[in-house]
């Protein structure tokens, strides 16, 4: 009987430990933070699609300039998803972003110009030159911005 | 106490001095096409390709440098380098060098003058290499508009007195240090796999050089290659480099197929864009590659062991 107890007591004393050193899990960002997250997931949500229709589905390449349009709109707003002082431990933007907001708004225009450039290149249905138009939006226009204003792999 | 016990702390002793933290793929690339006298003979055309998966440019043409004068420093734990001016240029470049003196250079890590360099120049990859690429390489480098300009010296420190710079010249120790941690090799295929295999086995072991960030480092600065390709916190200029195994913390999740895309624009399966340093190994390395050797790469990527 004390052997059980003491192995009883052990188990809810691991427990007890379990629970008081567990740290608490970070609570995914509300407010703009979570809302300018939120958005960045359709971003990349719509490239997906954007793949697979230019590397494996292409003859859907007319439903190229949709997800292209939907990401320009996003491109649109993204000057407003960032005002000055909305960091959060759980953001990844960095503080350059409002050191120098007018060339971060930049960015976006610069999508915005890319995603209108990829759009109007599918509706002429070239798959292949979809595809390069898509590369350089990836690259200069999610990849330009995020190398300067986005935090390095955590 | 044996002789060998005595020697052998000796020149680790010596090697940790001078260990290099080799800084795989470095500074800024330009386009090192514009230099290029455009011939359509065949082995300029695979040379330029060569040239291109092995990154030269990364390191050896600075931000605002002439293509291959010279790149931009390389920081780290073991000091500051200067990627040499690897133009045809007679007195500061390469120019003169025989094929035999290239190879040497490339597979041993031996300059003409007999001198080891330090690993931060990956030839402990480059060593894999076949005779072929590299003359082929030799072929395109020779194209490329000389250029003169000097190299400045690197500035080697101790790791373990980092704010101190080494107060003489300590190339001498490296000999050690290739003893410890360097043998000539080849590329031998491994006849069990597939041909797609090996040919990706051939360019990421060799010209591609992915180990020089991906595989992590020992305290003298060589690939600790028990731990093969599963990252480093430590990366060129302090970058933190992924595990690129199918590991927990590495790409399981990523698909062949994604892997060759990956490798064809820089997007990741999550629909962004792969940045820094990697985005210059993809935008000028493998992004020109055909597709099949993409493919390669991804096929011996994913089948990379697990420790």
């Amino acid at each position: 009987m004390r052997a059980y107890r003491l192995f009883a007591a052990a188990i809810v004393g691991v427990g007890v430990a379990t629970m008081s050193t567990g740290v608490p899990a970070q609570d995914a960002p509300t407010g703009i933070v979570g809302l300018r997250q939120a958005t960045m997931k359709t971003l990349g949500a719509h490239m997906g699609a954007l793949k697979a229709i230019l590397t494996d589905q292409t003859e859907m390449v007319d439903q190229v300039p949709m997800h292209a349009r939907a990401i320009g709109d996003v491109a649109g707003h993204i000057p407003v998803l960032f005002p000055e002082g909305s960091t959060d431990p759980e953001s990844d933007a960095l503080p350059a972003i409002w050191e120098d907001k007018a060339d971060f708004d930049s960015h976006a225009e610069k999508l915005s110009e890319l995603v209108a450039a990829l759009a109007e290149t599918a509706e002429g249905g070239d798959v292949q030159a979809s595809l390069a138009a898509f590369g350089q939006m990836g690259k200069e226009g999610c990849g330009g911005c995020h190398e300067t204003y986005r935090k390095k792999d955590s | 106490m044996t002789l060998t016990s005595i020697i052998h702390p000796v020149k680790a002793a010596l090697s940790v001095l001078v260990a290099i933290f080799a800084a795989g793929t470095g500074a800024l690339a330009q386009d090192t096409q514009d230099a290029v006298r455009e011939t359509p003979s065949d082995p300029l055309a695979a040379g330029r390709l060569v040239a291109a998966i092995g990154g030269c440019a990364n390191c050896h043409t600075a931000k605002e440098g002439a293509p291959l004068a010279g790149g931009d420093p390389i920081h780290s734990p073991f000091g500051t380098f200067y990627p040499p001016n690897i133009t045809p240029d007679p007195a500061t470049g390469i120019g003169g060098w025989s094929d035999e003196e290239f190879i040497t250079a490339m597979r041993e890590g031996i300059s003409p003058g007999g001198d080891p360099y330090y690993p931060a120049f990956p030839y402990t990859s480059y060593t894999h290499m076949n005779d072929e690429d590299l003359l082929e390489l030799k072929v395109w480098l020779d194209s490329v508009e000389p250029v003169e300009q000097a190299s400045p010296a690197h500035v080697l420190r101790m790791p373990v007195w980092p704010h101190l710079e080494a107060p003489f010249d300590v190339r001498f120790a490296l000999w050690g240090w290739r003893w410890l941690f360097f043998e000539p090799a080849r590329f031998e295929p491994d006849p069990a796999k597939s041909k797609e295999w090996n040919r990706g086995a051939y360019l990421v072991e060799g010209p591609g050089h992915c180990a020089q960030c991906h595989t992590p480092r020992n305290i003298f600065g060589a690939l600790d290659h028990d731990r093969a390709y599963s990252g480093s916190a430590t990366g060129p200029d302090g970058e933190k480099i992924p595990d690129i195994t199918q590991g927990p913390d590495g790409i399981g999740d990523w698909s062949q197929q994604d892997l060759t895309f990956f490798f064809k624009i820089g997007m990741m399966p999550d629909g962004d864009f792969v940045g820094s340093e990697m985005a210059k190994v993809v935008n000028e390395g493998t992004a020109k590659l055909s597709d099949a050797d993409r493919a390669a790469i991804a096929a011996y990527l994913m089948d990379l062991p697990v420790d």
